[in-house]
């Protein structure tokens, strides 16, 4: 093909944004007639996340699809994502959100841009779950809970907040610190509690929907900017395509892989789900990480602002989902 | 000379330090956050970003210490059939050749940490700009070329073979190397 | 592309220069060659992105452990409690070495930190009890790889994580091959020991003697194991609440070391940790070249063909897995063989835990099959044994491996009936 280009996914081959990826290449393809061809290269083929996503910093990729977490380390800011219950427990209003967002779109964008990086789209793998060995429905039910955290000081300081005991540790060893009660707990999209089966050692599943694990699409910034006008246009083309695709996919992928838990749940076990009333306790005591987000932004004045303009974006939409 | 001979005396001195310190801080890390977690419910987040540093210590500082002493492992299994004069050459070649590659690591190192410092990397708990720990990866590799050239220079100006500057062949094993 | 990664490797291996050199000159070559425009700083970010898991750590911390126990007191009198009982038996001494190896192994599921902490002291009497080095070198690094298939283990997360497999499941089912492969091991053992090798039978005085003087460093795995399995600490911390156990034992209790002698441990444990794990640190650089130049890709699709039989599949990839852990990192070549693999294996309905388990099998044989292995290279380090030596005792044991293997691949139960056991709720 006239255009080979290379991209890391950080997820395994089957995954969500591992659909995403391969649906890429194939409208990068097809809209351009076979000018255009993509290498897709999924989980640990490239190394690390965090790698990866330096790889496409230095152009020896062209895309990268990595979660914010996993480069917090350059754009600091991003760690807004980590912020819990900041969205809706309504994945139609957040999907549009996501899409039309300044905050995220724009004022984010340009934080990347800065490093050398476009973000072509942010779009969601789906909703965080919470699996327990007791029930948390209320931030009192976090008092000394042992939860597993990704190694993030913003997650951990989150967890402080309800009063839990937030536990760095790596995804390798969670299945047997479950199962040998090192932790009691973990969060995680539905699919991939399904996949690591984390059930088989864990008695509750909650809906809680605290956080989504949002990817982006990532272009090395001076390759993209340098692409002839009509090879731009059909990657929007294909990215915009994207959007209703990977909603769907995401959409489809979770519910059928919480429907396999929930069959699959043995007696005692039990698939509980936040009413509004709890989501906004927590949502209230989960302000108290903002401070600690804008001290790890690097810039703070930069981080309230766009936290701000973030919030009113999500209760506008919000509202006029309820005035409908 | 005689500088270039201190300047050697105190990058021994500091491969020591960096190395054995970098494993009792490594230990005290991992040891006082088990204790802390499980007495005093409170995991340390920045244990990793230490251990990191001490590890990036121990593995690049430390292979340019295995080289003064002409521990790194090498396969002996073609030169075992050659002469001795055979020998001493094909040793040179390697000594010059693996100095060689060093220097071009670090050449790319340093390419790769000015990145890091450009696009101000951080660890994500103490906020230390990661150059900070990555710099001691081209500088390991940098110290290690030297190890090697000095050892080309012995095997040129002295009789025998050597691995190291102060190691003969074969003696790698039976010399307690490690032990000073 | 192959050619020049494979040849380039080769010649300078033979060349005898450090072991480091080939594996990156290979790596930096190719990539040169053949992907011009992507910088070759990249490789650095694999170098230094191989030495990152944290998890490495327990290298370290079980090396500095292993120091501290065998320049103290522990290590030999829970040797010569050993000894007093097993060392009149024939082959008694090198099967309780394979004994020993898997314990500590299936503890600590470190196969270097095993060949450091169970070979340091016994590899001494073995050879003292008229043992060639060379076999018992061969003995400890291929007995600290039946840990790999006894839980935890961190081969069958990966492939459990990247295969879609049960971990749970995965780490029952490597119980049954891992003892199969002990036992094996000890008839080998068994026949190899003449008379000669035996040591004079002791009294039962002297057995509870060495029992008493020993008690303390039985208290050591009970720590480690209860441990890690009660969840007070992960496998990776187990290491260095080792250190902090060998260190009150002989610092406080047996007062056999000086603080002083600390810093000197540290270094000497720095140095094996540095030797072996500059070797980890290239060897990244080298598998991201092969995965960034698709390699495993352009060679495996011909090899399966169209429409695969069971047995096929299971053939290709246990000599695909072989060949690569030969030379590359085993969680690496899990994590790119096995998405290659994933059709192949869902399309013949192959159980997914037995093929984690062949993998994990696969995976521990290539660490011990010369050239390239960890194991190899720890002992070499921490044995001060040349290459060859090392060498050339390892064919016996990779031979039972491999016959192992083949068993697993035509009687899947040895994995699968505890699993079924287990899962039949
Ligand atoms: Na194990
Ligand atoms: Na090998």
């Amino acid at each position: 093909a006239e255009y080979n280009w290379r991209l890391a996914c950080e997820e395994i081959a089957g995954s969500v944004a591992d659909l995403y990826a391969n649906e890429f290449a194939r409208l990068l393809a097809e809209k351009s007639n076979g000018r255009i061809h993509l290498d897709v290269y999924p989980s640990g083929t490239l190394g690390t996340p965090t790698e990866m996503f330096e790889l496409c910093l230095n152009g020896a990729i062209e895309f990268g699809l990595v979660g914010p977490g996993q480069c917090g380390a350059i754009v600091p800011e991003n760690q807004i994502f980590a912020l819990q219950f900041l969205f809706s427990d309504d994945d139609m209003l957040n999907e549009k959100v996501l899409a039309s967002s300044k905050a995220l779109n724009v004022d984010l964008a340009a934080k990347y841009e800065a490093k050398g990086l476009k973000v072509l789209s942010y779009f969601s793998e789906g909703a965080m779950y919470w699996s327990s060995n007791k029930p948390l429905l209320t931030p009192e039910d976090f008092a000394g809970f042992k939860i597993r955290v990704m190694p993030s000081e913003m997650l951990v300081e989150t967890y402080k907040a309800y009063g839990a005991n937030p536990t760095p540790l790596s995804f390798t060893e969670l299945y047997s610190s479950l199962q040998l009660n090192m932790v009691e707990g973990q969060e995680n999209a539905p699919y991939i509690i399904q996949e690591m089966k984390f059930m088989e050692v864990q008695k509750y599943l909650v809906a809680s929907k605290h956080n989504y694990y949002i990817m982006h699409n990532l272009a090395n910034a001076d390759f993209y900017n340098g692409l002839p006008e009509d090879i731009k246009a059909i990657v929007e083309e294909c990215v915009a395509e994207l959007r209703p695709y990977v909603y769907k996919v995401q959409q489809e992928l979770n519910d059928q892989r919480l429907d396999m838990m929930v069959k699959a749940f043995k007696p005692g076990q039990e698939l509980l789900v936040l009413d509004q009333e709890q989501r906004m306790r927590f949502r209230e005591i989960a302000k108290k990480a903002d401070e600690t987000y804008f001290k790890l932004s690097g810039d703070p004045e930069f981080a309230k602002n766009l936290l701000e303009t973030f919030r009113a974006e999500m209760a506008s939409a919000e509202k006029e989902l309820a005035g409908k | 000379m005689k500088y270039f001979s201190l300047l050697d005396t105190l990058c021994e001195r500091f491969e020591r330090f960096a190395v054995s310190w970098s494993i009792i801080v490594m230990a005290f890390v991992a040891i006082a956050n088990v204790l802390s977690r499980n007495l005093l419910n409170h995991s340390f987040t920045w244990a990793e970003e230490v251990t990191q540093f001490t590890i990036v210590w121990v593995t690049f500082v430390g292979m340019s210490h295995a080289a003064r002493n002409g521990a790194h492992i090498r396969m002996s299994a073609l030169s075992d059939f050659l002469g001795p004069k055979a020998r001493k050459v094909l040793m040179i070649i390697v000594c010059i050749g693996t100095a060689a590659l060093m220097f071009y690591l670090s050449w790319y190192g340093y390419i790769y940490v000015a990145k890091l410092a450009q696009i101000k990397k951080q660890t994500l708990g103490l906020r230390i700009p990661l150059y900070l720990i990555m710099l001691w990866v081209p500088v390991g590799f940098v110290m290690t070329g030297v190890q090697y050239i000095l050892a080309a220079i012995k095997n040129m100006t002295h009789e025998g073979i050597y691995v190291s500057k102060t190691v003969l062949e074969g003696h790698a094993e039976d010399q307690e190397s490690f032990d000073f | 592309m192959l050619l020049t990664l494979m040849g380039t490797m080769i010649i300078l291996l033979l060349l005898g220069f450090p072991m480091m050199v080939p594996l990156a000159a290979g790596a930096f070559l190719t990539l040169i060659l053949n992907f011009p425009n992507v910088n070759p700083s990249m490789l650095i970010q694999q170098i230094i992105g191989g030495v990152q898991p944290i998890s490495l750590t327990a290298v370290p911390m079980f090396i500095l452990a292993a120091d501290i126990m065998t320049s103290g007191e522990i290590a030999n009198r829970l040797l010569s409690f050993v000894v007093k009982i097993v060392g009149h038996k024939r082959g008694g001494l090198p099967i309780a070495t394979a004994t020993a190896c898997t314990l500590f192994g299936a503890v600590s599921g470190s196969t270097q930190a095993t060949v450091v902490a169970i070979g340091g002291p016994l590899r001494p009497m073995l050879i003292n009890a008229g043992y060639t080095p060379s076999f018992s070198t061969a003995l400890i690094i291929n007995a600290a790889i039946i840990a790999l298939l006894i839980p935890p283990s961190i081969y069958m997360i990966v492939y459990g994580v990247v295969g879609g497999a049960s971990v749970g499941e995965l780490f029952i089912a490597g119980v049954g091959p891992g003892l199969l492969i002990l036992l094996f091991f000890s008839i080998y053992c068994w026949f190899i020991s003449g008379k000669e090798h035996s040591m004079q039978r002791a009294t039962s005085q002297e057995r509870w003697q060495a029992f008493k003087e020993a008690i303390l460093g039985f208290t050591f795995p009970i720590i480690i194991f209860g441990g890690i399995y009660s969840g007070i600490f992960s496998p990776t911390e187990a290491a260095a609440v080792s250190v902090l156990y060998a260190f009150v034992l002989e610092y406080f209790i047996y007062k056999s070391i000086k603080l002083s002698d600390i810093p000197k441990l540290a270094l000497r444990t720095g140095i094996v940790t540095a030797i072996v794990f500059i070797l980890i640190a290239v060897g990244q650089a080298f598998s991201w070249t092969v995965s960034f130049a698709r390699i495993p890709n352009l060679i495996l699709p011909p090899l399966l063909g169209t429409d695969p039989s069971v047995l096929r599949v299971l053939a290709v990839l246990s000599i695909a897995y072989f060949l690569g852990c030969m030379f590359v990192d085993p969680i690496v070549v899990i994590m790119i063989l096995t998405p290659i693999f994933k059709p192949a294996i869902d399309a013949t309905g192959l159980d997914n835990v037995l093929v984690g388990t062949i993998v994990t099998l696969q995976a521990a044989i290539g660490s011990t099959t010369p050239p390239f292995g960890c194991n190899i290279f720890t002992a070499i380090a921490i044995f001060k044994q040349k290459y060859t030596d090392v060498v050339r005792g390892v064919p016996p044991f990779v031979f039972i491996l491999i016959l192992v293997s083949v068993l697993l691949v035509l009687f899947p139960q040895i994995a699968l009936f505890l699993r079924d056991m287990a899962v039949a709720r």
